[in-house]
């Protein structure tokens, strides 16, 4: 498989605090994989995702997606990617299908909005101001802005933070139609059950430096060697939490 | 788990509609303004309640007196100042014979007209003099009394309808030809006022909370261009603004019977240009700013001694030489007289031309400044 991102031996120190943020931080992600960055606040997920970015530059390392790096090729990195922002905010009274039509007018070609919008149940809505729409339905719109222009990495951060489970199952659910379509996705989350059921790979991050890699089962079976669940369970209640309410909030969603 | 279409976005060939991301980059500023019943009573309602305070204000001092001006036949006189006096409705303008008018001097001199002005001889000579040798004031009502403040008032209100006539910049309040009322002087600084209001501060606002919002960081995710995002944010005030400005215009028309004395065209392209160099100036303060309270005050920094230096309330011909010259460099002076000049007074953009290279020049620093220094929210910004 293709190689999308390559970071060996990044380094970030901020000039300001002299806080070193990322640590020798190493890694790579494939072509149709998702990548998860998981560790607690201020570990350095959001410095590393923005260098990945080009939005910071590193204090060392390298940095190469699609074999280009920043200082020589953002232009044609820039036309390869797209993103969901921590904090997603655009003109409240703009609608759906025009926040959707601004960022495929960026990108040289982009998927019909008609098209993606049924894609992501937001047809019914394409009218609607964003200040009318749902917290979930607002991170599709966010989403459908994101790859619209079909990007070959998308890079979300924190995306589902703040929506119930119900809204969080269907994004997950474009992001493994996404996967299937060859989308090279790069996550953090705070969610552990986003990661296990999105992520390839992943990588924990604390003090800026990795302390774990791999598959989910992978990392679940070196760091604990016997069984933590007690006794199985018929569901969680997350599972509850969807059959009793997931189909009234479909339907209100998108009547 | 709810169904989702099963339409795949790999199975999905790429739209053939060509979409520009400047248009696209306007219209996303244009459209959240009309559906905002808020910022639309704002943007209209206020510089129509400010013009009716203001003229409510200003006009109401003295009032003048009908007059009469009599015109000897066979002498000279200046015939832009004769029409602008016929024209005006507080003016009667008689042509008198030589004789009649030995005659009119004799009832003067015979003191006929005794109960009407106790000097006569004097008041009409010392006008004769500082007016014009051709011009005479005939006694009416104006000079019914003795009152020597009106003598003045009317001696000046002749002297500025010659100045105006003359193409000169207004500088009365008394005047009533149509194009020369402290009315129509005052409305096109009422309209720079609210260019000032929409470009400068609302716009350099508008960066810095695009700026918080990280929807820059969020534009830096995707290829959008920059000179697009600076080209399609100009655009979409400057399209707001002369929309903003034809509707004052109507209204000021129904309101105090406002006229545009000049060309259409080159108003409008007085008015784009001028409002052109005031968003660039609003791109400029927003540019860096990282706060709304900082992008606040500075634009307030820049607009009140715009707003007073400027000329949109009181003439600046009274300030010393050295700080006209200075003011005169302002973009939005030059404006501010380009478009008295153009609406008002109906001159050519040639007559112009000197405050339209300011505003020009001044226009492409101000971009390119922008350009090199705009904070994206990037680190290398």
């Amino acid at each position: 498989m293709t190689t999308v991102i390559e970071v060996k031996n990044l380094r970030k120190v901020y000039k300001r605090t002299r806080k070193v943020a990322v640590d020798d931080v190493s890694f790579s992600v494939s072509e149709g994989e998702c990548f998860g960055l998981l560790g607690p606040n201020g570990a350095g997920k959001t410095t590393t995702l923005e260098i990945l970015q080009g939005l910071r530059s590193a204090t060392a390392g390298e940095v190469t997606l699609f074999g280009l790096n920043w200082k020589q090729d953002e232009t044609k990195l820039r036309g390869l990617m797209g993103g969901v922002m921590q904090h997603n905010n655009l003109y409240e009274k703009l609608k759906v299908k025009e926040c959707v039509e601004l960022f495929a007018s960026f990108y040289p070609s982009y998927t019909p909005i008609d098209t993606l919008l049924a894609r992501f149940n937001l047809s019914e809505k394409k009218d609607a101001w964003l200040s009318e729409l749902s917290g979930g339905q607002k991170q599709r719109v966010f989403l459908a802005m994101a790859v619209v222009g079909n990007p070959k990495l998308v890079f979300l951060d924190e995306p589902t933070t703040g929506l119930d489970p119900t809204s969080r199952q269907e994004f997950w659910h474009i992001i493994k139609d996404l996967k299937a379509a060859g989308t090279c996705v790069m996550l953090t989350t705070h969610y552990m059950d986003e990661a296990e059921f999105l992520c390839d790979n992943l990588a924990i991050i604390n003090s800026g430096q990795i302390i774990e890699s791999g598959t989910p089962s992978a990392i679940i079976n070196r760091t604990f060697k016997t069984p933590v669940l007690k006794e199985p369970r018929k569901a969680t209640l997350n599972d509850v939490f969807l059959k009793l309410t997931g189909s009234t909030m479909e339907a209100q969603s998108y009547a | 788990m709810p169904e989702l279409s099963q339409t795949k976005l790999n199975q999905t060939q790429p739209s053939q509609t060509k979409l520009y991301p400047f248009w696209q980059l306007m219209m996303v500023n244009i459209r959240p303004f009309f559906r905002d019943k808020a910022v639309l009573l704002w943007t209209f309602g206020l510089p129509i309640f400010i013009a009716l305070l203001l003229i409510q204000a200003f006009s109401g001092g003295p009032k003048m007196s009908p007059m009469n001006v009599v015109v000897i036949h066979g002498e000279q006189i200046e015939q832009k100042w004769l029409k602008a006096m016929e024209e005006d409705p507080l003016i009667t303008v008689t042509r008198l014979s030589q004789t009649d008018s030995i005659v009119l001097e004799d009832s003067f001199a015979s003191a006929q007209l005794a109960e009407v002005i106790s000097s006569p001889g004097s008041v009409l000579r010392k006008l004769q003099n500082e007016i014009s040798p051709e011009v005479y004031l005939a006694p009416n009502a104006m000079f019914s009394t003795h009152n020597s403040d009106e003598s003045l008032m009317a001696r000046n209100y002749l002297l500025r309808l010659k100045e105006q006539a003359n193409g000169q910049v207004m500088q009365s309040n008394v005047v009533s030809v149509k194009g020369y009322r402290y009315t129509d002087w005052l409305i096109p600084g009422i309209i720079v006022l609210q260019v000032l209001g929409l470009a400068l501060v609302s716009i350099a606002n508008s960066l810095v909370s695009d700026r918080q919002n990280g929807f820059f960081k969020r534009l830096r995710l995707s290829p959008f261009k920059r000179r697009d995002y600076i080209i399609g944010i100009v655009l979409a005030r400057l399209f707001l603004l002369v929309f903003q400005m034809a509707i004052l215009f109507v209204a000021f028309h129904f309101l105090f019977g406002y006229t545009l004395q000049g060309n259409v065209v080159d108003i409008i392209l007085v008015m784009a240009l001028g409002s052109f160099c005031i968003c660039m100036l609003g791109v400029l303060v927003g540019a860096r700013s990282q706060r709304v309270e900082v992008s606040s005050g500075i634009a307030n920094l820049l607009y009140f001694p715009l707003m007073f230096l400027s000329g949109i309330y009181f003439d600046t011909v009274n300030f010393p030489t050295v700080l006209r010259e200075i003011v005169s460099l302002l973009p939005t002076t030059a404006f501010l007289d380009a478009l008295r000049l153009v609406a008002n007074q109906g001159v050519e953009l040639v007559a112009v031309s000197r405050q339209l290279i300011i505003l020009g020049v001044t226009s492409v620093v101000f971009f390119l400044i922008v350009y090199f220094c705009f904070d994206w929210g990037d680190e290398k910004s």
